[in-house]
């Protein structure tokens, strides 16, 4: 009987094992995924994150240190492409608007709203 | 086209057009508007009104209309600039005369409407229930009437850019104030 339980147990043990290795798996694989983008925020507790250390890929210097991360990098993807659009576009809205079939107060306001988050990270 | 976008575009069709275009846009609803309304005999005589009379003119509708209308972007324009930095005035003109649409529906409707008679209403009010189609025509006019509010709302948010109670308070008072204004440059222009 005891013999019985411990075998349950195993089992029990195994599946979990298993399960875990899927899950941090997975999880892998989104921050992987994610390294396309810049995280700039914590995953943990969302804090704002620093750089701690930058390598030079031809000597393999490091440098290590506390820095800022630029403003620009703290705004999210979808920002950060409207502003390199814009400045492609010379900064005019109205030929932004063209681009994005959107009307000229619209793709004012999202200018408005990057200019107030912009704002928010410089204070 | 998905449905959500769909829907999304007949409540705020400004996040795509406003300025120019739709003024134009309007414009075409709005005269389509003054002249159903002129043969269904329909006035739109304020900033959200619309009633049934014996007899009305092309000229007098268009006037009704323009009025209106006028008195609508004037007070819209004045409020927008009182709560946000950059508005401009073109971008209320279009919304709000694109706001104007759904009416269309009720000058349509108006075409198929008998009116029940003044008199017979005084002595008894029960006689409206007497025209179906006029019975049609004020139940229509409920949800015409919340689209329209909302066009005009969607069309001031993105003509301002300003987002919460300060917006919505604006709104209502404007609109009021419009309501107001409309009545009482009809009443002193005609």
């Amino acid at each position: 009987m005891y013999y019985k339980i411990n075998k349950i147990k195993l089992y029990i043990n195994f599946i979990q094992i298993l399960f875990d290795y899927f899950k941090n798996r997975l999880y892998f694989c989104r921050i992987i995924n994610s390294t396309t983008m810049l995280p700039t925020s914590c995953p943990s507790c969302h804090a704002q994150l620093k750089v701690k250390s930058l390598t030079c890929e031809s000597c393999s210097t490091e440098v290590t240190g506390s820095y800022d991360l630029p403003v620009l990098a703290l705004l999210s993807d979808s920002d950060q492409q409207f502003i390199l659009r814009f400045v492609k576009n010379s900064g005019s809205l109205k030929e932004m608007a063209a681009e994005l079939k959107l009307s000229y107060p619209t793709v004012r306001n999202m200018l408005n709203e990057i200019i107030s988050k912009i704002e928010a990270y410089e204070k | 086209m998905k449905s959500n976008e769909f829907w999304g575009l007949l409540i705020n069709p400004f996040r795509k057009v406003a300025g120019w275009q739709a003024f134009g846009l309007g414009l075409v609803f709005v005269g389509v508007m003054g002249l159903v309304g002129t043969l269904g005999h329909v006035a739109f005589d304020g900033a959200l009104d619309m009633h049934l009379t014996d007899s009305l003119t092309y000229a007098q509708s268009f006037l009704y209309l323009g009025i209106s209308l006028a008195s609508v972007v004037l007070v819209m324009w004045l409020a927008g600039v009182m709560i946000a930095k950059q508005v401009r005035f073109i971008d209320i003109l279009g919304t709000m005369t694109l706001a104007k649409a759904p009416f269309l529906l009720l000058a349509v409707a108006g075409l198929f409407t008998t009116a029940p008679d003044l008199t017979q209403i005084t002595q008894n009010p029960m006689a409206v229930f007497s025209s179906v189609s006029f019975i049609v025509l004020l139940v229509l006019s409920l949800p015409v009437m919340v689209w329209s509010i909302a066009l005009m709302y969607n069309g001031f948010k993105v003509s301002c850019g300003v987002q919460g109670s300060k917006l919505t308070l604006a709104f209502i008072l404007g609109l009021f104030t419009a309501e107001i204004v409309s009545k009482l440059a009809l009443y002193w222009l005609l």
